[in-house]
């Protein structure tokens, strides 16, 4: 019987780690090494567009909120029962970017085929490096080798997902050096997000309100108009461009003429904009739900969190 | 649905194009910093308790239509009005009254403001325990709860609903104060330690205008009765000890550093053994809180005013700063390593030969920090004139500090990952290379033959753990075997 | 490398190793000193405990201007498994001096261990060695310059007092006076901190003549942060008086810190209500009886609305009288934390009116000004009520009960909702009706969810005292609209409810009132009230039985096996599977309220091969006939998720069914999704079949 399952022990290895990321208690140094060298492998496999069947769960921004991650788990359901799809920014801001990410790329490795994975624009180096991600690893490990492994990973994380075919998911959106979806896949992605260029773009990019590009505010990506999402779904035979990357205060928002929609996952984001949190279902017709929750409730996080003196390691 | 994300990213938005030569890293960064909107945090109560049932008050005739043999017992009746505390809880309760309280404090203040002889009533003996009454009965209170989750750096303030009267109060307070016909002597009598206590107090208020008026206040009681001045010292250092080393939350340390800032500029030279504790014990570790940036510039003026005074002071805060160095708070780094510069600009390097070697152990470690701007932070010090001139940077000091730094300086040089740092860094070890090449020459030999030596120890280190503890488990088997002998000695011993 | 070490070591190859590791202590590598100090037994036990006095010892003694994490780690090191290490107990005094030189550090966290560490060492010292090195060391912490070392001696002097002599126990007493009085108030909140505890080792003459005095005096410092310390000390005094002058003593200080200007002050005074009424009563307070076990999470609890917002004073508190775990281990062993080996404690023979004084200065704070105030004691209504047993206080505390159930701050309303429903138990079924129940109708109407939820979570309380038709006639119209409430977790809250209603309401209410609600809930938007409802259908059926659930519920969840959303049909799926899985034999299935978490714990409990009920005939009827069929229809469901979730449903009825079908059906279609396309269909069929084979 155990050699017709040969995963069934690094099945049991991954449902550990799982359970033990559930309670918010990370991974030991070693753990996360084995746990990023195997998504590694995972996620090399990968295409840069990498194809997803509905039935699944769209994913916007989570930025370190665990709490939240879990509360969306308990309205959207828990992988494997459900299926999601990670639009990238697990990391910075909250106080939980080393667990969230962790359980996110957990259950990567632990259900490939239920749970997708992007990567957005704060899996980088540069951006972790200010936002908070780096600080906790330093923390939470007493050394940068965690966020080695993790910016080392990042590099790896497929730059978008295209759902049955029709619809188009990066983090951040289009770029006006891409018109195509075979140009996306043609892009060499393994390094550092880059300050410019197409790769940059997918994830750093929003839709604005204007015709045609325009150079993004944010100092990096582009912003691009109606034309543009409606000539891009178009010219690739899609129905919609989901993407996540900015904060909408009901957690969804449509732009573009139903060309694009925006979902964001992290609610009271910061834990100070008051905002709702949403997920997209995607049913088995690829009839829509979005989902919508509040912040939830949680003890003492930030008591905890405030008072770790920074000087002790 | 405009993302305020993008609102507030668009508020900086000319700021990049500006610095057209700027990299994109630095744009992207500046553009994501762009500050959140303010947390919607529920209405703050007022501090103010609520009123005892009053009866309905009544406006008094203006002390300057009354004769003025009427006027002191005007101004005593006006007093009594003044000393009634009003719920600021709802807005809508007691306008009337609210009013008339308000009028009268603004008429009081504007009486013994406008004309110089009417100042005398401040310094009126019979009047001055009902006014400084009528102060306490207003301003000294318990300040309400402030949510646990305030963020000075990022939240608003919550203001004081009950500030139309305590600014008026404030403001007399301030005039009395001020009032150069109180001799210090009088003064003493009526602002005792215990109000002193209670104003320091009152430095944790959320509401800035508060705290501001309290500063002013402070600062001229201070001045005023110079034998309060070493139990105001003592009690600040109190709130200071409580905050780092208990609560590590108080609105007010800004002001009060502030305070002693101009407290310390005064100090005599030589600065005396008490004040010199004083920056020991209280200043240098207010920088080991979180909330440090709250109040960082003030806290580094104090620290300046004490290295200007006296350069030998420079030995203690940084190694005080050391030994709080923010490893795991890399925003905290860049803040202190301001703040070191700036020091260490003050002083010849000869200042610091106590703590040279610590102090460029932490240079190394920072040069050697993955993070970016920690890094790069670091090696602006070598764009210091001055540091490199006469400061700890200088010709002669290279060959003590160098090869401290060599090893990491090099793999900032050739391993980072951020190209600005590696470039900075290849630029330090060029100008070494260039203007003492055999220094440099003999630190490179030194990092690899230290390098090696690291491992060699590592290696030795690990085996002797392993025989320690193998040692102490053999120790523990033949105690156990002792043990058990001896059971069997005298279970036999009993047995005859 | 190995055989070398099992070579008896030469002497001096030892000592050589040994000095080298001691050299490691002060590595230039924070990190290796670090790990080298955390291994402090490892090389006190290689040196011996001669070396480790003569040598190690005065060498940690030079070694206190580290790193706090070095510090605290020495700090650690140094406590009650060091004693051995360094000789037996005859030498534990060794280990006083460098742990004195740690007790005066700046950081908290390394004095507080550093303290703790020297209680230990201290209570396993014979008596002698008190007197010639704990006490110079105690008067040495208490007479220092600066602060932090005084605040050490407030810790010691617990561990110490008992074990001195008595000619030098005045001394002690003394020393702890100054400290009460000392002009930094960081030393006089350690010190309040520390009384309660100190009180507990003091015979009981001076608890009357020593301790009272100083918390009175405390009780009236300049400093609301000393003066709440005091307040809580006062309950914990109070058991150690005695029972006639229990209240007399203790009573005129609460009531005055009841009414203190700082409302921090009346916070605390609000908390010690109840442990000082429970002191009259004669228990001791802190033990976990019914009303004190549910009193110490409702302080952290109202929604940490309380203990939350208010944390300058509870932290305060808790840094304060962390000064030293070890005597505050003291503190609540004899405040009656370990209450078990302490002698039962004699009721007050006027607790009667003791209480009701305390009931009434309690119901004062209820109408507080301070919402913070108001909250902490909305929080304990019913638990003082009932300590008050009085009519007036009843009166009183329900007056302002109805007025805080409209109050405008939502934690304090949240405080209420979590606490009111208690009074049910002191009041007769009438005035439960006529004042109580609406005001607990007012809180499920409440516009904050979690003021419903909290109502909601103690319905239990009301239910236990009123009769089923109150709760038809007043409570079910309310729940009912509840059932369909926008926040989630009150609609799962009420679904925790509904095993209890189904036994109150009978099957014809309940069959015309719940059921469908208990069906709709199976297609929740939200996926965990998904999950309870699944849960849920079970715990209904065992009230109603399973012939009830193949005519009430089979059908409607047939329909949802066909539902467009893959999500539904998942859940269809695992209702069927709960609802027809083999309850746990072990622990009798009890009535209680949590039947449906109790199903819940079945079904994964089915694959842990635990003991369990045989299915009845009419159990195993449901499953064979329509559960299997049922779920195994979906075995060609288009979506992986459902199939998988069939698999494991399968294996979740397999035990329940007849064997027939347990060696038919169900292996062929287990065996079919072995081959799935999908890795997590074949893997969950895979787990099944295995189980299956058990």
């Amino acid at each position: 019987m155990a050699a017709s399952l040969p995963a069934s022990s690094s099945a049991s290895e991954l449902d550990e780690w799982v359970a033990q990321l559930m309670e918010c208690k990370h991974l030991s140094e070693e753990n996360v090494r084995k746990l990023t060298d195997r998504a590694r492998e995972v996620f090399v496999a990968e295409p840069n567009v990498q194809p997803v069947r509905a039935p699944v769960t769209l994913v916007g921004d989570l930025h370190g909120q665990f709490y939240d991650l879990l509360e969306l788990f308990r309205i959207g359901g828990k992988p494997p029962h459900t299926n999601y799809l990670f639009m990238g920014d697990y990391v910075d801001r909250g106080y939980y970017s080393v667990e969230t990410v962790t359980l996110v790329v957990a259950l990567k490795v632990r259900y490939p085929s239920r749970v997708t994975v992007l990567r957005g624009n704060h899996e980088s180096r540069q951006i972790t490096q200010v936002y908070g991600f780096y600080d906790e690893c330093l923390r939470k490990y007493g050394s940068v080798s965690v966020w080695k492994m993790f910016t080392d990973l990042f590099d790896y994380m497929p730059l978008s997902a295209l759902v049955e075919g029709v619809i188009f998911c990066p983090h951040g959106g289009l770029s006006p050096s891409i018109d195509s979806l075979d140009a996306v896949k043609a892009l060499d992605r393994v390094q550092e997000v880059p300050h410019e260029g197409p790769m940059c773009d997918l994830l750093w990019s929003d839709p604005d309100d204007r015709h045609g590009w325009a150079v993004s505010p944010r100092g990096a990506g582009y912003t691009f108009g109606r034309d543009v999402s409606e000539q891009f779904n178009h010219s690739n035979r899609l129905r919609l461009i989901a993407r996540a990357h900015q904060l909408v205060m009901e957690g969804y928002n449509w732009a573009h003429a139903q060309n694009v929609v925006t979902i964001f996952s992290a609610p009271n984001y910061c834990y100070r904009c008051g905002n709702k949190a949403a997920i997209l279902e995607l049913d088995d017709a690829l009839t829509y739900k979005f989902q919508q929750y509040d912040f939830a409730p949680r003890e003492g996080e930030m008591t905890v969190t405030r008072r770790t003196p920074d000087y002790l390691l | 649905m405009i993302a305020p994300d993008r609102r507030t990213a668009g508020a900086t938005k000319s700021a990049p194009g500006a610095q057209g030569s700027a990299p994109a890293a630095a744009r992207v960064v500046t553009a994501e910093r762009a500050p959140l909107p303010a947390k919607r945090r529920e209405r703050r109560r007022s501090s103010v308790a609520r009123e005892s049932e009053m009866t309905e008050l009544k406006a008094l005739p203006l002390l300057k239509d009354t004769p003025p043999e009427q006027r002191e017992q005007l101004f005593l009746a006006k007093l009594q009005i003044c000393s009634i505390v009003f719920n600021f809880d709802d807005p809508e309760s007691n306008l009337k009254g609210k009013e008339i309280k308000r009028m009268t404090l603004l008429e009081l203040v504007d009486f013994v403001n406008s004309v110089p002889e009417q100042k005398a009533y401040l310094a009126n003996e019979a009047l001055m325990k009902p006014l400084m009454d009528m102060i306490k009965a207003n301003i000294f209170r318990t300040l309400p709860p402030s949510g646990d989750d305030f963020d000075p750096e990022e939240d608003e303030p919550a203001l004081e609903p009950a500030w139309p009267h305590l600014q008026v109060v404030y403001e007399l307070l301030l005039r009395y104060t001020v009032c150069p016909h109180i001799k210090s002597k009088v003064a003493k009598r009526h602002i005792t330690q215990k109000v002193c206590l209670q104003l320091v107090e009152l430095f944790d208020a959320e509401d800035p205008r508060e705290r501001d008026y309290l500063k002013t206040v402070l600062h001229r009681i201070y001045g005023k009765v110079m034998s309060l001045r070493s139990f105001i010292r003592r009690a600040m250092a109190n709130v200071f000890f409580r905050y780092v080393y208990e609560t590590q939350r108080h609105n007010g340390v800004g002001e009060l550093l502030e305070i002693l800032g101009s407290i310390i500029n005064g100090f005599a030279k030589p600065l005396k053994a008490e004040h010199v504790v004083f920056l020991e014990r209280a200043l240098i570790p207010l920088h080991r809180p979180v909330g440090v940036t709250a109040y960082h510039q003030q806290l580094s003026y104090c620290v300046t005013q004490y290295v200007e005074k006296d350069p030998t002071m420079v030995a203690a805060i940084v190694l005080g700063m050391i030994k709080s160095w923010p490893w795991a708070n890399s925003g905290k780094q860049v803040m202190f390593l301001n703040e070191l510069e700036e020091i260490l600009e003050l002083v010849p390097h000869e200042a610091m030969d106590k703590v040279f070697k610590p102090l460029f152990r932490v240079v190394g470690k920072c040069l050697g920090s993955q993070h970016f701007q920690v890094a790069e932070r670091c090696l602006f010090l070598w764009n210091s004139d001055t540091l490199l001139a006469s400061g700890v940077l200088c010709r002669a000091c290279a060959p003590r500090f160098l090869p401290i730094i060599w090893a990491d300086l090099d793999r900032a040089a050739t391993a980072h990952w951020n190209p600005t740092v590696s470039s900075l860094a290849q630029n330090v070890i060029k100008h070494y290379q260039d203007t003492d090449p055999d220094l440099a020459r003999a630190c490179a030999k030194g990092a690899v033959e230290a390098e090696a030596a690291r491992k060699a120890e590592r290696v030795e280190r690990d085996r002797r753990w392993e025989e320690l503890e193998a040692m102490v488990a053999q120790a523990a088997v033949d105690a156990g075997v002792k043990d058990l002998e001896d059971d069997t000695a005298a279970g036999a011993a009993r047995a005859m | 490398m190995s055989s070398s070490t099992h070579a008896a070591p030469g002497e001096d190859s030892e000592l050589v190793k040994v000095a080298v590791l001691i050299d490691e202590l002060k590595h230039e590598d924070v990190q290796l000193r670090l790990n080298s100090m955390r291994q402090l037994a490892t090389i006190a036990g290689a040196l011996g405990p001669e070396r480790t006095r003569e040598e190690l010892l005065p060498f940690l003694v030079e070694s206190v201007d580290d790193d706090d994490d070095v510090l605290r780690a020495m700090a650690e090191g140094l406590g009650e498994s060091m004693v051995e290490l360094v000789g037996g107990p005859e030498h534990a005094f060794a280990l006083l001096a460098p742990l004195e030189q740690l007790a005066t550090v700046e950081e908290l966290s390394v004095r507080d261990r550093a303290v703790q560490s020297m209680s230990e060492a201290i209570s396993t010292m014979p008596e002698d060695h008190i007197e010639e090195n704990a006490l110079p060391l105690l008067s040495r912490l208490a007479e220092r310059d600066w602060f932090t070392s005084r605040i050490a001696a407030a810790g010691l002097v617990a561990s110490i007092y008992p074990r001195a002599p008595d000619g030098a126990r005045k001394r002690i007493v003394t020393l702890f006076q100054s400290l009460c009085t000392d002009t930094t108030p960081m030393v006089r909140r350690a010190a309040a901190s520390h009384l309660a505890g100190f009180a507990a080792v003091l015979p009981a003459d001076l608890v009357d003549t020593v301790a009272l005095p100083l918390a009175g005096q405390l009780s009236t410092d300049e400093q609301d942060s000393v003066r709440l310390l005091a307040a809580e000390s006062f309950a914990a005094l109070a058991v150690l008086l005695p029972a006639a002058s229990r209240s007399s003593s203790t009573l005129p200080p609460l009531k005055r810190l009841a009414k203190d200007s700082s409302w921090r002050v009346r916070w605390s005074s609000a908390s010690q209500a109840l442990a000082i009424c429970q002191a009259l009563r004669g228990q001791r307070p802190g033990r976990p009886t019914d009303a004190a076990g549910s009193a110490a999470p409702s302080a952290a609890g109202p929604a940490g609305a309380a203990a939350g917002s208010s944390a300058t004073s509870s932290s305060s508190s808790s840094s304060a009288s962390a000064s030293s775990a070890a005597a505050a281990a003291t503190a609540t062993a004899a405040a009656g934390g370990a209450a078990s080996h302490l002698p039962p404690l004699e009721p007050a023979p006027d607790a009667d009116t003791g209480c009701v004084e305390v009931g009434m200065a309690f119901a004062e704070l209820l109408g507080d000004s301070e919402a913070e105030v108001r909250a902490a004691a909305a929080a304990r209504v019913s638990q003082v009520a009932s300590q008050a047993r009085d009519a007036t206080v009843t009166d009183r505390v329900l007056e302002r009960c109805r007025e805080l159930a409209s109050d405008s701050f939502e934690h304090v309303r949240a405080a209420l909702a979590g606490s009111v429903l208690g009074m049910a138990g002191v009041l007769s079924d009438e005035r439960c009706e006529a004042d109580l129940l609406p005001i607990a109708l007012e809180l499920l109407r409440d516009t904050a969810s979690q003021v419903r939820l909290s109502v909601i979570e103690r319905l239990e309380e009301v239910n236990a005292v009123a009769g089923s038709k109150l709760l038809t006639e007043t409570l079910l119209p309310a729940i009912v609209d509840l059932a369909k409430d926008a926040q989630w977790r009150v609609r799962r809250a009420l679904l925790a409810f509904m095993p209890l209603l189904a036994r109150q309401l009978g099957e014809a209410t309940f069959s015309s009132r719940l059921t469908d609600i208990c069906i709709e809930w199976l297609s929740d938007d939200v996926a965990s009230v998904r999950d309870d409802a699944a849960s849920n259908l079970r715990a209904v059926t065992d009230v109603f039985g399973f012939e009830w659930a193949g005519r009430s519920l089979v059908p409607r969840l047939k329909s949802l096996a066909a539902d467009p959303s893959y999500l539904i049909r998942v859940t269809a799926v695992r209702a069927a599977a709960r609802l027809g899985a083999l309850a746990p034999a072990a622990p009798a299935a009890g009535a209680g309220a949590s039947a449906a978490s109790k199903a819940k714990g079945a079904a994964s409990a089915a694959s842990a091969r635990a003991a369990f009920v045989p299915a009845s005939a009419a159990h195993a009827a449901l499953v064979d006939k329509e559960l299997l069929p049922l779920v195994i229809a979906l075995t060609k469901d288009a979506v992986p998720n459902v199939r998988f979730n069939v698999a494991k449903a399968v294996a979740l009825l397999a035990p329940a069914a007849t064997p027939e079908k347990r060696s038919g059906r169900i292996r062929d279609a287990l065996a079919k999704m072995r081959d799935d396309k999908d890795a997590d269909v074949r893997h969950f069929s895979g787990v099944a079949l295995s189980e299956l084979k058990d």
